[in-house]
């Protein structure tokens, strides 16, 4: 239960725009909310021009100079899916128990710290994060530890660039992560928000329709949740049947010196500060928001 | 607690607050005494012992007044056409017990007005021909008697005897279009697969005649759930559910049973004696008249129903199909053996309590221990326990 | 609501049959009169008191020593309790480590109300403080009040409470004074309109929920709604009073938060804030009220009274008392891992009614208890369940029966002085000065699975080590193992 954040700029061609310093701005109005770890997901579709036959495989490990410190670490895997290498590497990773793995990046980078925002800006250095569109999240801890792996983004390693920031709680998170587990999807860690990324992932596979995916969790999913998913051609804004936690969307049509852009928050103080206080409504309880590229 | 424990607790209590001076022997000490003297083992209701993790702050709790609750639930897989729609996730069960015909009589009534009155619609599985029900009828058939002009249910019931069972489920498949269960025995992990691949929609488990076969001898009531729920998980991995239903039948005559073994993997519940105990309630009516007891009946299922929406909400869910065995708590080794179900305050089963104090052994002699070894020293374990 | 008095009769008989040498399986006879009721009119059968915990621990759980009896004088024992001090300004303190758990007006009849008030009131004439909890349904105005009241409204409905019971002799002078700290409980239904009940309280319980229905609101049936209840807490007459199932405003930690910090405004950081919640997933429910600005949390297990329920709620969801407390306890020392703990305190309910079970949780990392049975049973409770009738045989929350007010009182405070006198001499006689220095040491546990539970493993009789030690033979000796 904590405090989420999403962005996407009108004109999406232009991903020299730091969209990480808004993300900070918003995320530390809402830091009252949630204080235990803090983590972000910024889209930019330079990263992947360049190499299209690989993407990297993130994840953190842990330190072995600092306690209570862990090391971003990137590793190119190939495209051509299901690759030998990268199902041996990720099943040694998942056993190791100083890793925590992230997920499959392409044009996406995500980063994720214990801590607050400012330690994790200090750290990846965020506001000067360059693209198109991006979503933050703060955590305070409801069921699952407090440790990096329960961190908020969550993405997969079945499918690159998709993250999802979650405030609530999914209640039959067990039975979900069953099914998909049953089905053959890997788990990295005991955060009930980690099936979202992984239900939606399965639906983009069957169909590869984000709405229709996102309608499929609503009606499966129990339990007061509003949640932000982001994949590199769409950012969306979800929340539950009966509308308990909130989500709201605003749009700043290029006031204070930025380029226009459709931010969507927990708390409207969000909102407000980055300028994007026009057109600003809630979510209809049980309906997504959906902003494609 | 039994009312000769409340009596212990109550007369101590009493001594101190008559006299206000220290008393010779605390309440746990007279109980343990007590039940010493009376020799009572301490026996252990598994189905007792079993408690659900109600929501609180870390997840917050529905409210059945304010919010929908979810009992509905359709049976038919994809290859079945006419879907059967129940409001709750109840089959009235005929437990092969013959039935009086006016019982059967008031019970035909109830359920109509049940389905016309209050919208609710329940299963009701029986070999009988029922004409002009407002229910859902499952009926039962053998290979015999089997023509098309039978077919006049919702749904159809039958029972796996041997090989042959899947030839006939495979011809009525092609002549039914409504869901067809099939009743399984205690050696259902062999047949669960040929079984689904014909096309059954469901599985019907009587956890009384599989308990009393030799297999499940001495087992509880929620282990052949647990197994049966597990084989079908099998068959299903790495592919899509498709809507299979598991109905298991027997000694659930409770919401508090209906709860637990939906908790644990069962989708309908058979149920009947609630309904006969219903039905001779008034004990005072001498004779059961034909007017009142479906009157009865349709109130107590309406109660059970208020209930089953009150427990899943106070559960957290708005879904009644979204208990899950994590849910559960026992505060019974017995239970967690016989189940997989943690035991309170340790969030853990015994099993894997066993599994941990193993490994820690194995690192603190430095043993290598592989895990044909482990399995075999955690059975050793648990079986000279 | 009433039932069919065929029902009542029936479950009494078996009660009273019980006390005969053929005794019946309760339990199993009170679930067929649950399915009979059913059919009687239709509605979710309630109950009253706790839920019947197959397994409590507390009778497989034990103190090494501590004699309830002693010949040695251990008076000098320090009992006390303090709650506060972690946000608030103010701390409460008592003199014993139990109190009132909340029992309200509408769930207690007035009597019963006015005796454990005059009650307190006497203890604390003697040096005795103790604290109580208002429960859910309001204060009563001599609660809140002093005689120097002038509010002619509140003057006006003290008179006709006291008329309703027949009471207009009692001595106002004596009633309307309050010399014991007063919690009062912050329930979802928001039964209170007197902005006063906050004010002049010493401590606020914000109820989550509680032990015999978690995740279910608070429940007062019509028949017990009498005109002057519905007026106190503001609600309909003779009309079923349901409190939602949550806080509409708390759904997650963060809320939790605001609220808190909303009631620390209002009264000016000065009171203490204790959250109450039902023992189910206790170790994240703690973790998220220590982050909380709460001074102190309170956890109810199953067996955890109530005046009613809904039967199969109260049966089905909770745990029990004792892994309750271990698993807060753990969230405790996890939140505080490196720092000393002394200002979060751990309240436990459910189960507890006896010097010796207090101890054993106290023991067990409880820093107080809460009682509510053992009051209502010194006051002549028959155990008999039907608090949700408003036909209770003693006459406590009923009112057919006429309560002994000064009796009972007199019961109450022999039930406090009496406890508190076993109390302290099973801590002194184990060796000890004060109660706060009881710990997990002085515990052992007779069976494995209390053992686990309640997280005991410090000493000989630890089934962990029995269990390694198990693991070392077949280990060495090979498969071959005689039990």
């Amino acid at each position: 239960m904590c405090g989420i954040c999403g962005i996407i700029l009108k004109d999406h061609n232009n991903p020299n725009f730091s969209i990480g310093a808004l993300l900070y701005q918003m995320m530390e109005s809402q830091q009252v909310r949630a204080q235990d770890s803090a983590g972000i997901a910024i889209f930019n579709n330079i990263n992947s021009h360049n190499n299209d036959l690989f993407y990297n495989l993130a994840y953190l490990m842990e330190s072995p100079t600092e306690i209570g410190e862990y090391d971003l670490i990137e590793k190119k895997v190939s495209t051509t899916i299901p690759s030998n290498e990268q199902v041996q590497l990720i099943s040694r990773l998942s056993e190791d128990n100083r890793v925590s793995i992230i997920g499959c990046e392409k044009e996406m980078k995500l980063v994720k710290n214990l801590g607050l925002v400012k330690d994790l800006d200090k750290k990846y250095n965020i506001k000067s994060m360059k693209g198109s569109h991006g979503i933050g999240h703060l955590r305070i801890a409801t069921s699952s530890k407090v440790d990096p792996s329960n961190a908020h983004p969550f993405s997969t390693t079945v499918m690159p660039d998709i993250a999802v920031v979650h405030n609530g709680e999914i209640s039959n998170y067990s039975k979900l992560r069953n099914l998909l587990e049953n089905k053959g999807y890997p788990f990295y860690s005991n955060c009930d928000s980690e099936v979202i990324a992984v239900f939606l992932v399965d639906q983009l596979l069957k169909h590869g329709d984000i709405q229709r995916a996102h309608d499929e969790f609503i009606q499966k999913a129990d339990g007061p949740f509003t949640y932000i998913a982001a994949t590199n051609h769409s950012l969306s804004l979800i929340r539950d049947k009966f509308g308990t936690r909130k989500g709201i969307v605003g749009y700043n049509p290029g006031k204070n010196g930025y380029p226009a852009f459709w931010a969507m928050a927990t708390d409207l103080s969000a909102l407000d500060i980055v300028g994007a206080n026009e057109y600003v409504k809630a979510a209809s309880p049980g309906k997504s928001i959906i902003f494609t590229i | 607690m039994n009312p000769r424990d409340k009596f212990v607790i109550r007369s101590s209590i009493l001594e101190l607050a008559e006299t206000g001076t220290p008393r010779n022997i605390s309440i746990d000490d007279k109980l343990r005494n007590e039940h010493k003297e009376r020799e009572i083992e301490k026996t252990i209701n598994i189905w007792d012992s079993i408690t659900a993790l109600g929501a609180q702050l870390s997840r917050p709790p529905y409210d059945p007044y304010r919010e929908i609750i979810n009992l509905g639930i359709s049976i038919g897989r994809k290859q079945c056409l006419n879907k059967v729609v129940l409001s709750m996730p109840l089959i009235i069960y005929d437990n092969a017990i013959k039935i009086e015909e006016t019982s059967l009589e008031s019970l035909h009534i109830a359920l109509d007005r049940l389905a016309i009155d209050s919208n609710t619609n329940l299963g009701l599985i029986s070999e009988n021909e029922i004409k002009n029900r407002k229910f859902s009828h499952f009926k039962r058939i053998n290979k015999k008697s089997a023509k098309v002009e039978d077919y006049d249910s919702e749904g159809l019931v039958l029972q796996y005897n041997d090989d042959k069972s899947l030839q006939f489920l495979t011809d009525i498949r092609r002549e039914f279009n409504g869901p067809i269960l099939v009743e399984i025995d205690d050696d259902f992990q062999k047949y669960i697969g040929p079984l689904l691949d014909t096309g059954a929609d469901g599985v019907i488990a009587d956890t009384i005649k599989i308990t009393n076969n030799a297999r499940y001898k001495g087992k509880h009531a929620l282990r052949v759930i647990r197994d049966v729920r597990y084989a079908i998980n099998q068959y299903y991995a790495g592919r899509e559910n498709d809507g299979i239903v598991l109905m298991v039948a027997g000694d659930f005559n409770n919401t508090g049973r209906i709860v637990k073994s939906a908790a644990l993997g069962a989708d309908i519940i058979g149920y009947y004696t609630s309904l006969l105990i219903a039905n001779a309630a008034n004990h005072y009516e001498i004779s059961s008249n034909i007017h009142t007891v479906p009157d009865r009946i349709c109130r107590h299922i309406l109660a059970t129903k208020g209930e089953l929406k009150g427990v899943p909400a106070a559960l957290g869910y708005s879904d009644f199909y979204n208990l899950s065995p994590a849910d559960l708590r026992t505060s019974s080794i017995e239970t967690s053996l016989q189940a997989d179900i943690a035991i309170e305050g340790i969030d853990k089963t015994y099993r894997q309590i066993i599994e941990e104090l193993i490994d820690e052994y194995a690192s603190e002699k430095g043993i290598e221990m592989n895990k044909e070894k482990k399995r075999e020293l955690v059975v050793q374990l648990l079986t000279h326990r | 609501m009433s039932y069919n008095k065929d029902i009542l009769a029936i479950k009494r008989n078996l009660l009273k049959e019980s006390s005969s040498s053929n005794l019946i399986d309760y339990y199993d006879q009170s679930k067929i009169i649950l399915d009979a009721r059913k059919a009687f009119d239709g509605l979710i059968p309630y109950s009253g008191l706790g839920a019947n915990s197959t397994n409590d621990y507390f009778s497989s759980i034990d103190l090494i020593g501590g004699k309830l009896k002693t010949d040695e004088d251990y008076s000098d024992v320090d009992l006390s309790l303090e709650i506060g001090g972690r946000y608030s300004n103010n701390i409460i303190t008592t003199d014993v480590p139990f109190f009132i758990s909340g029992m309200s007006y509408g769930s207690l009849k007035l009597p019963a109300k006015i005796a454990l008030h005059i009650a307190l009131n006497k203890l604390a004439e003697d040096g005795i403080k103790v604290i109580m909890n208002t429960g859910e349904g309001g204060a009563l105005p001599w609660e809140i009040y002093g005689m120097d009241i002038e509010n002619s409204s509140i003057i006006e409905y003290t008179n006709r409470l006291l008329k309703e019971h027949n009471l207009d002799n009692i001595n106002r002078e004596q009633l309307f004074q309050r010399h014991y700290p007063l919690v009062v409980q912050y329930a979802s239904g928001r039964f209170w309109k007197d902005p006063n009940y906050l004010l002049k309280a010493d401590a606020i319980e914000i109820k989550i929920g509680q032990g015999a229905k978690i995740g279910h609101g608070g429940l007062l049936p019509g028949s017990k709604v009498t005109e002057l209840v519905a007026e106190n807490r503001g609600i309909p007459p003779y009309r079923s009073a349901h409190s939602p199932s949550r806080h509409l405003d708390i759904l997650g930690p963060e809320d939790l938060v605001a609220k808190i910090l909303e009631l620390r405004e209002v009264t000016d950081w000065n009171i203490p804030i204790i959250v109450k919640v039902g023992a189910a997933r206790a170790y994240d429910d703690i973790k998220i009220i220590l982050k909380s600005y709460a001074d102190s949390a309170s956890i109810d297990g199953y067996v955890g009274g109530t005046g009613a329920a809904p039967w199969e709620i109260r049966d089905i969801i909770g745990i029990n008392t004792i892994p309750s407390i271990k698993m807060g306890k753990d969230a405790i020392n996890d939140y505080y891992s490196h720092k000393e703990i002394n200002e979060f305190k751990l309240l436990a309910h459910g189960g507890i009614w006896d010097s010796k079970r207090i101890a054993k949780c106290i023991a067990l990392g409880a820093n107080g208890v809460g009682i509510g049975t053992g009051f209502l049973i010194s006051m002549g409770c028959t155990l008999i369940q039907d608090c949700y009738t408003n036909t209770c045989p003693a006459g406590l929350t009923g009112s057919y029966e006429k309560l002994d007010i000064e009796n009972s009182a007199k019961r109450i405070i022999n039930y406090i002085k009496g406890t508190m006198v076993e109390l302290q001499n099973i801590v002194g006689s184990l060796g000890k000065k004060r109660i706060k220095d009881l710990n997990k040491d002085d515990l052992f546990a007779t069976d494995e699975l209390s053992n686990m539970v309640s997280g005991l493993s410090s000493n000989n009789k630890n089934y962990f080590k029995q269990i390694k030690d198990k693991i070392r033979q077949i280990d060495v000796h090979g498969m071959e193992l005689n039990v």
